[in-house]
């Protein structure tokens, strides 16, 4: 390597100062050369200039090219940039897989969450009233009236108090709301509502009714509207059940239709056959429900399991 | 001076309490065999954190003071309102409210008589408007209503109701101890067994009487 010669380095020496070497005969090494700029310094060379003119002229019409390439960006529209792709959702983990699981189920008062068959409200006029499909039908309409209206109004209510003597706001706003509604279901009912007895006026102070005034949040009135009618809607498919069934068991009829020529169960028309009817009824229920439950959680499991892989 | 005649009366009224008393936690259990106050008992029996005395003695001495307010409001107030509703209104659609308010006005009673206890009955008046605004109450007014019965009648029954409901919560909180056992199905466990449970104690007592009060 030592006895390379330096191609650009002026030669020293007898040979270099007898016969010195055109220096236009050189080749130039630019780097980073454009097509251009070779063109030009090959033009350069052959008119007789010196390298470091020629490195001059190179480096001036790379600048050239350079300017004229930035203004044209600048004059010229800018490129028209692909739309951002949107954010993918972001992949729920399990934990809140599982939780949006409990919270339908909690939220589900028709079925999974059903307030007399899961969490035992309303037992009351379900167990003594409710012993035929007639008086379930009227309780049904008396729940209808009363359990989303109460709920609304004593909520609303409790805003205007600062969610104050709640057990005095809802129990009132049941009571009051009774007289209306008393007056529409005797319209509808006439005389017949009064084999419901003391079941009737007791629903002001149910617990299906009144239940909420035990929890300390306040639920905007929205929320409560909407709790309200999945609340009546499962409290009246429980009612109608327990209604139909004991009828069947205890009269055997249906919907007033005699179906059985002998009642195979009469005791169930009673409290007490209420109570073991509702809890047979009850059981089955809790079965269904916790089978279904069992399956969803099983599904989300089985779905991050596979996501794993 | 007292003469027979009046010891007789003053004797036989003691007995009719007492009777009305005993029919009320036995023979007619508010729980047992009108299914009052259900929802909240199976509450209470799985609630660590209250006592059965600590919800249950409000209750007796709220069913005691409402007691005579509202035979009054049945006697007096329901009479003399009549000539004054519209005739659109029926005076039946009165009585929630009418007895709510005879049950509140006993709780700010019972209020100012637990108050004289301290801080000793604090809990006891934490759980009084939960205890109030109970089916037990407001049903064993209507109970006495619709049954007519008179002012002693109806103070006997309501302290036997209140009885009978702390009686019902004994028997059931007991119950439930039990029905924890591992032989129970999956599916009883809870709110089916319990309602199974209470439902053999109605039926026993419903083959001991035989029959049951209007409600």
């Amino acid at each position: 390597m030592q006895n390379t010669p330096n191609r650009n380095k002026p030669r020293s020496g007898k040979a270099g100062k007898g016969k010195q070497q055109p220096e236009r005969s050189q080749t130039l090494i630019i780097p980073q050369i454009s097509p251009e700029m070779l063109e030009s310094a090959r033009r350069a060379a052959m008119e007789g200039k010196t390298q470091h003119e020629i490195e001059q002229a190179a480096m001036e019409a790379e600048q050239r090219r350079q300017a004229e390439t930035a203004d044209a960006a600048q004059t010229a529209e800018p490129p028209r940039q692909p739309a951002p792709k949107p954010a993918a959702p972001r992949r729920k983990t399990r934990a809140e897989a599982e939780a949006e699981l409990d919270q339908k189920i909690h939220d589900d008062h028709l079925w999974l969450n059903n307030p007399v068959m899961m969490r035992g409200l309303g037992l009351a006029p379900v167990i003594a009233a409710a012993y035929n499909w007639d008086n379930a039908l009227m309780l049904c309409a008396a729940a209808v009236l009363l359990l989303t209206t109460t709920r609304v109004l004593a909520v609303a209510i409790c805003h205007l108090t600062g969610n104050r003597f709640r057990p005095v706001i809802y129990a009132y706003s049941a009571a009051i709301l009774y007289i209306p509604a008393y007056c529409i279901l005797y319209a509808w009912f006439g005389t017949d509502l009064s084999v419901l007895g003391i079941y009737l006026p007791l629903l002001a102070v149910e617990s299906a009714i009144i239940k909420r005034m035990e929890s300390p949040e306040l639920e905007p009135v929205g929320e409560a509207l909407r709790r309200g009618i999945n609340n009546t809607a499962g409290l009246c498919i429980a009612v109608l059940l327990v209604g139909f069934v004991r009828e069947l068991l205890g009269a055997g009829t249906a919907f007033g239709h005699v179906i059985m020529e002998i009642a195979p169960l009469p005791i169930v028309q009673q409290p007490a056959g209420g109570f073991i009817l509702l809890g047979l009824i009850a059981a089955a229920w809790t079965g269904i429900v916790n089978a279904y439950t069992h399956f969803k959680r099983e599904e989300v499991r089985h779905q991050y399991a596979e996501r794993r892989h | 001076m007292l003469n027979v005649a009046t010891e007789l009366s003053v004797m036989e009224a003691v007995l009719k309490f007492f009777s009305y008393a005993v029919m009320a936690v036995f023979a007619e259990n508010i729980v047992f065999t009108q299914g009052m106050g259900v929802s909240r008992l199976l509450k209470l029996v799985e609630d660590r954190d209250i006592r059965t005395l600590q919800y249950c003695i409000p209750i007796i001495l709220v069913q005691l003071v409402s007691a005579p307010l509202g035979w009054m409001a049945h006697d007096w107030f329901f009479p003399w309102i009549r000539n004054y509703l519209p005739s659109w209104l029926p005076i039946t659609a009165l009585r929630p409210v009418v007895y709510l308010t005879c049950a509140t006005v006993a709780m700010g009673v019972v209020w100012l008589i637990l108050c004289i206890g301290g801080k000793h009955s604090r809990p006891f008046r934490e759980q009084l408007p939960l205890a109030t605004y109970n089916c037990c109450i407001l049903g064993t007014i209507l109970i006495c209503a619709n049954q007519n019965f008179t002012l002693l009648e109806t103070v006997a029954f309501s302290l036997g109701s209140g009885i009978g409901y702390l009686f019902a919560v004994a028997i059931v909180d007991e119950g439930r101890r039990r029905l924890r056992s591992k032989d129970v199905p999956g599916v009883f466990k809870g709110l089916p067994s319990s309602l199974i449970y209470i439902g053999i104690l109605s039926l026993a007592i419903y083959g001991l009487v035989g029959h049951s009060i209007t409600a």
